[in-house]
């Protein structure tokens, strides 16, 4: 599977176009990017003549454009600059579960989503990065996959060694105590960072689809817990409650902090999330 | 009702247990690995739940393990009286060609005297009464313990052959064993009178008789068609009953295709019926079979072979030389008439004798005294149609003093002449057909004109050696039987110098009814050749490879005589360019339908007082060995699917999950999971 990853990703992410993420504070992170912004600015590509103005420098008028006619031209390039995106999926124990045999795991849907998100990102020029990992940004989707492998992804992430003003992509089932998620998410936007939180969940935990009497069990010896339900029916209701309030919490504390957030399940199609990914990650319109 | 295996019932005596079982118990939780355990902690279920499980599904799934356990014991709810006597039983089968028909239920009926038997612990031997397929007469079998007996009746076969109750008999006869005897009938006797007294006579002198008999009525016999002009009859034959018996016949091609299908109805009371196949000669000559719709029997099917097929038509012209003129040779019109639907051939007289020929027709030829008239009379007496016409020649023939008598009708000197020059009479038109003629139904045209003609003496043409006429009633075409054959005499021309006719259409329907009446000619082999089995019916009217018993016959002799027999099944013999059907209709006697055995019917008077239909076939396959086992463990089935039902709306069920098909989780895997044994449905489930 893990081979297969970085395939199938390319192949979610090849029906959208490249992303081209907004480099919102141009001074701190631009960095001399390879894909133009369609707009003039420094860079190497030409982007258009126009005529000279009161106030360019002499030097900046193209000589050979200007001799053809009775009017002198000044030439502009195009600006090009890259934004580093900052990529996470929670590896846990929690996420390496699945319902039923029909569903994937929920760290197989994180990763594929991840690495698809990351190929748009690529195509669009952009630097990518994992947070956890130690390497450089990564500019081929293999080199990332390889890094993805290296980083567990257990516990919720820090934001050592992030640069400034970059954005972040965390994709999790975000099922751990709202205080945690407060915390993490708070450090990462004192940094500054702004990004996005994606809850990725089994639909089995969605709607709780079991009847009767069912002993709910998780985790390790240790910590393990357990819950008998004498009638699952009776408490699904208060179930649905409970996981709204979780949701509705994870929004709160992204709304906050300036981010976005968005719930995937896995019998979904990958695609709807990707394209929600797009969406909050994408400029808007106006702000060009 | 009696049951099979009554020891079972012994497990009703733990129901209480499982009663006890299911009400001190709670259902097991079911146990399942979940990630979000969190938001589960604490939470409180806001229906309670009921301790034990309600009184009804108790009773439910008491009820549904009775029913297993009652059924397990294999309850046998028709099972039928005791059969008589003591001793082994001897099971006794009609297996000639008319027990075909139902033959699944003969063999039920049959099965169901072996399970009684069986029940009350005897043995059994087996009788059939037809010889085998090696030739062997009827011989009881040994006595055998029934569980062995039963695939020696599994093995039996309906014979493509008639019963030999006479040899039957001899073997009854030999037979002490002592015990029942069952006869499974099919509802004929092969000879009425002496040869079925002996068999019913041995029957009982062999031990109390419980006869079973088909209820409908004994199967039909289609017997070998008969030709006629422009059709075939098919005749079925049947035992005399008091109801109408319909009937279908399909005339079948090689491929089999039907071509055809008549109906008809054996009247009550009646041995026999007839329909006739109306089908144009082009189609006709397709024909390989007729069967007869319904059951397959060996009895119901006809094979056809060339005999109904094959017509070679031999043409001979007096003046050779001129024969073929295109529109004025005396063979032109005969050949493209007679081309599209018959096999031609010429040559002199002798030549065409020299091999089986149907039809000969001489244009205008005289014939003399001689070997050439002695053939041509030899060959009409076997039964060859001599077709003749007149012309200039023959006119000429009749003043002199050898008269030619290969002519159905003693013809006057000379010709008469219509019209002409130094006549005042007109050329004549043709009178419409009389309805005995083999040409009736043909239509006249009305610009047909005879010129010229021979006479007949008007004595001797009567009305029934003619079969057209002019329209003042002179003879146009007349005929007389010869021996098997018969000779024809068109008394005009075969060509137009005397008559429209051959330039009419009537001239070629005439020429087809003709051949029609001839009689067919069978592949041309030499009489003293052996003809060896190729292809044979089995009981069931299916060909197949011929027994390893099944012997050739002489072409000439033995074929002619031969009747259907172990040694000569019916079906195809001889090469394969000359095949001859061998049809077991025959040489059969026609079918009656046989006597009730007296006394036989007191034996079965048990069974008699009970269903009404004592004896008969549906009665005795009613004592099934399955007996009523599928019903009871049918209705534990229900039961369990009600209780299934039930819990989808009760809580604490014990392992299952109606829910999850249902919804959008499909069924998981899960080892772990602990199903109470043996009162869950879905042991072994899997995803």
């Amino acid at each position: 599977m893990p081979l297969l990853n970085p395939r199938r990703a390319e192949a979610l992410g090849a029906r959208l176009p490249p992303l081209l993420v907004a480099a919102e504070r141009v001074a701190a992170t631009v960095a001399q990017g390879v894909h133009g912004r369609r707009r003039v600015g420094q860079g190497d590509s030409f982007w258009q003549y126009r005529p000279f103005l009161p106030g360019d420098t002499a030097a900046s008028i193209d000589w050979r454009q200007s001799a053809r006619s009775d009017r002198n031209f000044v030439r502009e390039t195009e600006w090009e600059a890259a934004q580093t995106v900052c990529l996470w999926r929670d590896g846990g124990a929690s996420m390496r579960w699945r319902s039923a045999a029909g569903v994937p795991e929920k760290v197989e849907r994180a990763e594929l989503l991840l690495l698809a998100l990351a190929s748009l990102l690529l195509r669009g020029g952009e630097r990518v990065r994992l947070i956890g990992s130690a390497a450089r940004p990564a500019t081929a989707l293999d080199r990332l996959n390889e890094q993805l492998g290296q980083v567990p992804g257990v516990g919720l992430p820090s934001p050592v060694g992030l640069p400034r003003h970059a954005r972040a992509v965390l994709i999790g089932d975000l099922l751990t105590p709202l205080a945690e998620v407060q915390a993490a998410v708070g450090r990462m936007a004192s940094v500054p960072l702004t990004g996005h939180l994606l809850q990725v969940l089994d639909p089995a935990e969605a709607l709780l689809p079991y009847e009767g009497r069912v002993r709910f069990a998780w985790g390790e010896a240790a910590g393990a817990q357990d819950a008998l339900i004498p009638r699952v029916e009776g408490v699904r209701d208060a179930y649905a409650t409970r996981l709204a309030a979780q949701q509705q919490g994870l929004a709160d504390i992204a709304a906050a902090a300036g981010w976005g957030f968005s719930v995937h399940r896995t019998d979904h199609p990958p695609e709807a999330a990707l394209l929600a990914l797009y969406m909050a990650l994408s400029p808007e319109p106006g702000r060009r | 009702m009696i049951f099979a295996a009554p020891w079972v019932l012994l497990a009703l005596a733990g129901l209480p247990i499982l009663w006890w079982l299911l009400r001190v118990t709670p259902p097991a939780p079911r146990r399942e690995v979940f990630p979000a355990i969190r938001l589960l902690l604490g939470l409180t279920a806001t229906a309670e739940t009921p301790a034990r499980t309600p009184w009804w599904l108790l009773l439910l799934r008491g009820l549904a393990a009775a029913l297993v356990i009652v059924g397990l014991a294999r309850p046998v709810l028709d099972s039928g009286g005791a059969l008589p006597g003591s001793g082994p039983v001897l099971l006794v089968m009609d297996d000639g060609w008319a027990a075909a028909p139902e033959w699944p239920r003969r063999l039920a009926a049959a099965a169901s005297v072996l399970d009684r038997g069986e029940r009350a612990g005897r043995t059994a031997a087996l009788l059939g009464t037809a010889p085998d397929e090696t030739g062997a007469a009827p011989a009881i079998g040994p006595v055998m313990p029934v569980a062995e007996l039963r695939s020696r009746l599994a093995a039996l076969r309906p014979k493509p052959w008639p019963s030999d109750r006479a040899a039957a008999a001899a073997a009854l006869r030999g037979w002490h064993g002592g015990g029942a005897v069952a006869y499974v009938a099919d509802g004929l006797t092969d000879a009425p009178g002496v040869a079925w007294d002996g068999f019913a006579t041995a029957l009982r002198a062999a031990g109390p008789v419980l006869a079973l008999r088909p209820e409908g009525l004994p199967a039909p016999l289609l017997l070998p068609p008969r030709a006629e002009a422009d059709r075939l009859v098919a005749r079925v034959a049947q035992a005399a009953a008091p109801v109408v018996a319909p009937f279908a016949v399909l005339a079948q091609s090689g491929d089999g295709r039907t071509l055809a299908r008549v109906t008809g109805a054996v009247a009550a009371g009646a041995s026999g019926a007839e329909a006739p196949i109306a089908l144009p000669p082009e189609l006709r000559n397709r024909l390989s079979r007729l069967v007869l719709e319904g059951a397959p029997t060996a009895g119901g099917l006809v094979l056809l072979d060339e005999q109904w097929r094959r017509r070679p038509v031999g043409l001979v012209a007096g003046d050779a030389t001129a024969a073929d003129t295109p529109l004025t040779g005396p063979l032109y019109y005969l050949r493209r008439a007679l081309d599209p639907f018959t096999e031609l051939r010429e040559g002199d007289v002798k030549t065409l004798l020299a091999r089986d020929i149907s039809v000969l027709i001489l244009a205008d030829h005289v014939v003399g005294d001689g070997p050439e008239h002695d053939l041509l009379a030899a060959w009409v007496q076997k039964g060859g149609l001599l077709v003749r016409f007149a012309g200039p020649e023959m006119a000429n023939m009749t003043g002199s003093d050898t008269p030619d008598d290969l002519l159905p009708v003693t013809l006057l000197a000379g010709d008469r002449q219509l019209g002409g020059a130094m006549s005042w009479s007109q050329p004549r038109p043709l009178a419409a057909v009389a309805p005995a003629s083999p040409f009736a139904g043909l239509t006249v045209p009305d610009d047909v004109r005879v010129t010229r003609q021979v006479l007949a003496e008007p004595r001797r043409a009567s009305g029934e050696a003619t079969w057209a006429r002019l329209a003042d009633g002179t003879p146009l075409v007349t005929q007389a039987p010869r021996g098997a054959g018969r000779i024809v005499l068109f008394h005009v021309t075969a060509n137009a110098d005397w008559s429209d006719l051959p330039l009419s259409g009537l001239f070629v329907d005439m020429l087809r009814r003709l051949v029609a009446l001839a009689a067919g000619v069978a592949g041309s082999t030499d009489p003293q050749a052996s003809l060896a089995p190729a292809e044979t019916l089995d009981g069931f009217g299916q060909l197949g490879p011929p027994p390893p018993a099944a012997a050739a016959l002489t072409a000439a002799r033995e074929f002619a005589r031969a009747a259907a027999a172990p040694l000569h099944p019916p079906g195809l013999y001889g090469p394969e360019n000359g095949r001859r059907a061998l049809n077991l209709s025959d040489r059969l006697a026609p079918p009656l339908a046989a006597p009730e055995i007296s006394g036989a019917s007191r034996e079965a008077s048990g069974r008699r007082r009970r269903s009404g239909r004592a004896g008969t076939l549906a009665a005795g396959a009613g004592a099934g060995a399955a007996g009523d086992r599928p019903a009871a463990v049918a209705a534990a089935a229900r039961a369990v699917a009600a209780d299934r039902a039930a819990r989808r709306g009760s809580p604490g069920c014990c392992c299952c999950w109606p829910g999850r098909r249902t919804r959008t989780v499909p069924a998981m895997p899960n080892p772990a999971l602990d199903h109470p044994a043996g009162l869950c449905r879905h042991r072994g489930r899997s995803a």
